[in-house]
């Protein structure tokens, strides 16, 4: 084995004598490694189980420091406190490197894992920032690497606050350039929390100059507790399509999805449930509906509004709209949800509709309003299945102003 | 209230005496013998080529076992760190080369600095690898202690302190003996002995009143001169002063009690005894990037050279820090990454200085520790070179995370100053003799990121074992996994129990194979 030597003394102890500069010119290495079967004799032991990680994005040396503890392929290490890189836009970054070296992040005593970040990025010159940048932009995303959620929020609740976090970081968390707004799904779902708390504390966005973080900074402080920050991230992870832990559902979705392409959609697709209609009445709605046994059945959360006028003055009618606009909202979103996991509102079998009554009609729920709405998406032609379903007037819903929500059970098309 | 003369305790201490009871000596863990497999030997591979790792890589090779050693960073030794002039010290973001003066005796020990004389696990390696020791000053009763709330700030001796301390201590005791309440306890004769001893152990006089010690030093005199006893301290000031509260007994702790000791001329000579021992390939600069669990094997991806190169091995013994393997690709089982993210990740700072004289000798202190309750903590006395022209200083050892985080969010320079500062409150004119110095934070050195692994009672309940047991043919190894996280000695035990794990298999998979 051409390893077999007895190291030196040099060797020991002695690290090396003088730290060579960073290249800036390295990026070439940066390449993805790919292993071949030859390079060790013993390779051909490898279980076919768990198979050895032959494509692995290796950090050249300058870059060892950032995988050292934002782990390799920067998917982040909770254990030293270090968020997942990997994903993250070169803008963002460089910007965020430029924010450790004024000073606007990681020098408030508060923020000790800023506090440890702040030297890599002063210690490097700004070629150096750009080209650790340009590498850490490089590591391509591995949607299996991320790790699975570790808040223990209320995502409905969080779900609710997140409105207010789409109009910058986007429905999806999959944030906006133009705004200078980061992606959120997929991030570390605790730096998340911690990076809110810090906004709230002003241990991050107070620092003058640092003009985005001040508007991240009033943003954070909108949130009425800390239990909503938990919560918020709690629906943050929901965005994340990709957690590993779901990866049979994604299987799922995706057979799902085909069969949806190969046209075996609403009614033929819903093999197995019966639906009786209303005797006597052409109401948009079924009497009872009947799933035989075997049939998946799918749990979804009520859905409420995003906001009709984010720039409004927060919780008005004028933010929210009327009862009508808002089940626009909420139908929506629901059959944004439902396409993702390859369901339509065909497959919906009940529905429950929750209702807050409104002034204009002293009190009372406005449930014409809110039938406009239902019947754009049940009882047209294009969409005949209709689902049993309840409605009720509700005291008050998650957030001030807001009048609908809505949950739906599905039977899965086989 | 002090309870009966006598009592369990007692009884213990006799039937040691008596060999009836083995004492704590006895229960270490054996040192490896491991069968010997010949040319049959299998492929181990040693990620991290600190001291469990080069352990295992010793005993290993002995045994015919094929080693590869795959470590990191570009030296061998981990925490075992011993700095001279041009060695570099890689903290993230704060590399700093080291400036001391070529010279033998200047050097300084950042990480392991002493070796209590029951560690016998590394004593015997010390012994077999030939590595010279000597003794090391742990506690000197000329130091300082100094504490900004006590005396005025004003530095005491520490054999003052203690004399006088336990003068107090032992007068108020003895006043209470002449109470009636004990005669309940004691029989006159208990109680007599009882004053005896309090007179004998606090320098009472025939009144059973302290009035001053010699044992605290003179004030003048006592040569050629008639001796003058010092004044005693203000009882009240001891009392506000810190240094009771676990300074003051520091070298009665387990691993603090004299005589401890010290390799010559460093201690990362054991590290280099090792590795003169050991013929396997150490590949430095070789991070791992993948662990893979395999039914009869564990596979491992590191980065050599910018090359990704797969090692298929036998058996797998791992000593990279538990919080670091976080962040590299695995597939261990749950309930052991629970176990790893359950240990806590400590932090520890230490400044050497080099000092242009060393003036400490005149102030009659050759070794051993000055405690304050300043930021820096401690000031050591460098042992070996006495009356030499330079000396390296201990300027800081940290134990309170605040002040870890305090030191470490500074500059090196910035806490070279505030070393200075607190030192200038104990030694007026130390700035003067401060020449260069090395920071090293170990909770931010390159592929470390922490010291110690910090367990909590609960978490040794719940967790040690699991990480203690292999995982397949994995063995999480390193002070990490023992009882005593940030000695040597937990790290070459830890090695040794993996080990005698890995021989008790061999052992019967090798007795299948006979009986085929």
């Amino acid at each position: 084995m051409s390893d077999r030597k007895p190291p030196t003394d040099a060797a020991v102890g002695a690290p090396s004598r003088a730290r060579s500069g960073f290249r800036t010119n390295h990026l070439a290495s940066a390449c993805r490694a790919v292993i071949l079967a030859a390079t060790t004799a013993a390779a051909a032991n490898v279980n076919a189980a768990a198979p050895p990680d032959t494509d692995i994005t290796l950090a050249p040396e300058p870059y060892r420091y950032c995988v050292v503890c934002h782990g390799v392929e920067l998917m982040g290490n909770h254990a030293v406190d270090a968020p997942r890189l990997a994903g993250l836009p070169a803008w963002y970054l460089s910007r965020q490197m430029t924010a450790f070296r004024e000073g606007w992040r990681g020098t408030h005593p508060d923020d000790v894992n800023g506090m440890e970040m702040r030297p890599q990025a002063t210690v490097l010159s700004p070629e150096q920032v750009d080209a650790a940048v340009q590498f850490a932009a490089s590591v391509p995303e591995q949607p299996h690497q991320v790790a699975p959620g570790r808040v223990n929020g209320d995502p409905v609740r969080g779900e609710t606050l997140y409105q207010a976090c789409a109009a910058c970081h986007g429905d999806a968390g999959e944030g906006n350039e133009a705004l200078l707004s980061p992606p959120l799904a997929g991030q570390s779902d605790w730096y998340m929390v911690t990076q809110l708390r810090h906004f709230r504390s002003g241990a991050r966005g107070a620092a003058s100059g640092d003009t985005q973080g001040a508007i991240m900074r009033a943003s954070a402080l909108a949130l009425p507790d800390d239990q909503a920050v938990v919560d918020v991230v709690a629906y943050i992870n929901t965005l994340n399509t990709a957690q590993p832990q779901r990866g049979e559902t994604a299987m799922k979705k995706t057979a799902a999805a085909a069969a949806l392409a190969a046209g075996l959609t609403g009614a033929a697709a819903s093999a197995e449930v019966t639906r009786y209609p209303l005797p006597n009445s052409d109401f948009p709605i079924a009497q009872a509906v009947e799933i035989s046994a075997g049939t998946t059945i799918v749990y979804h959360s009520g859905m409420v509004p995003r906001p009709a006028n984010p720039d409004a003055t927060r919780y008005t009618r004028e933010f929210w709209g009327d009862t009508e606009t808002q089940a626009m909202s909420v139908f929506s979103r629901l059959e944004e949800s439902l396409k993702a996991k390859g369901l339509s509102f065909g497959d919906v079998v009940k529905m429950q509709v929750y209702l807050v009554g409104v002034p204009e009609l002293n009190g009372a729920m406005d449930f014409d309003g809110f039938m406009n709405a239902y019947r754009r998406y049940f009882g047209s032609d294009d969409q005949p299945n209709l689902p049993a379903r309840s409605a009720f007037q509700v005291a008050g819903l998650a957030a001030p102003g807001m009048l609908v929500e809505v949950e739906v059970v599905l039977a899965r098309p086989e | 209230m002090v309870g009966a003369a006598g009592g369990s305790s007692a009884v213990l201490q006799a039937g040691i005496a008596l060999g009836l009871i083995p004492s704590g000596a006895a229960a270490h863990t054996p040192r490896a013998d491991l069968l010997n497999l010949g040319s049959q030997g299998r492929r181990v591979v040693i990620l991290g080529a600190g001291i469990s790792g080069l352990t295992c890589a010793y005993e290993l090779e002995r045994a015919g076992y094929d080693v590869t050693i795959i470590e990191a960073s570009n030296r061998i030794g981990g925490r075992n760190l011993t700095v001279r002039r041009g060695d570099v010290i890689d903290e993230m973001g704060n590399p700093q080369v080291c400036e001391f003066d070529d010279h033998p005796n200047l050097y300084f020990n950042c990480g392991p600095a002493r070796i209590p004389a029951h560690h016998e696990n590394l004593l015997h390696y010390c012994k077999v690898l030939n590595v010279p020791l000597e003794v090391f000053v742990n506690v000197n009763y000329h130091a300082w202690v100094q504490d900004p709330e006590a005396f005025g700030g004003r530095p005491v001796r520490m054999r003052e302190y203690i004399a006088d301390a336990r003068g107090f201590m032992t007068e108020l005791i003895s006043k209470a003996v002449n109470r009636a309440d004990f005669d309940a306890v004691f029989s006159d004769l208990d109680a007599e002995r009882l004053l005896g001893f309090l007179r004998a152990y606090g320098d009472l006089d025939e009144n059973n009143l302290y009035k001053g010690s010699r044992r605290a030093g003179y004030a003048s005199g006592g040569m050629t001169e008639a001796p003058t006893l010092k004044t005693p301290l203000d009882f009240s000031e001891i009392l506000k002063s810190s240094f009771w509260r676990f300074r003051m007994h520091w070298g009665e702790g387990e691993d603090q009690a004299a005589p401890l000791m010290q390799a010559v001329g460093g201690n990362d000579n054991i590290v280099k005894g090792f590795v003169r021992n050991i013929a396997s390939p150490i590949i430095t600069g070789a991070p791992v990037q993948s662990i893979r669990l395999r039914e009869d094997g564990v596979d491992v991806v590191y980065d050599r050279g910018g090359k990704a190169e797969l090692i298929s091995a036998d058996y797998c013994f791992n000593c990279i820090p538990k919080h670091l393997l976080h962040g590299i690709p695995n597939n261990f089982p749950k309930e052991y990454l629970t176990a790893m993210a359950n240990v806590g990740r400590g932090k520890l700072f230490k400044i050497g200085l080099q000092m242009n004289e060393r003036f400490w000798e005149k102030e009659n202190i050759y070794g051993g520790i000055t405690w304050t309750n300043q930021e820096v903590e401690q000031i050591w006395y460098p042992t070996h070179g006495i009356h030499g022209n330079k000396g390296i200083m201990l300027g800081a050892y940290v134990f309170n995370d605040q002040t870890n985080d305090l030191f470490a969010r500074m500059t090196p320079a910035e806490r070279i100053a505030l070393a200075i500062e607190n030192g200038e409150k104990i030694h007026p004119g130390y700035g003067s003799h401060v020449e260069n110095g090395v920071t090293v934070a170990w909770h931010r050195m390159n592929y470390l990121m922490g010291c110690t692994a910090q367990w909590t009672e609960e978490a040794r309940q719940r967790y040690f074992q699991t990480l203690q047991r292999p995982t397949g043919r994995h063995y999480l190894i390193g002070d990490q996994i023992s009882y005593h996280p940030g000695w040597q000695e937990g790290a070459i035990s830890s090695a040794h129990h993996a080990l005698a794990d890995l021989d008790r298999r061999v052992r019967a998979e090798q007795g299948e194979t006979a009986d085929v």
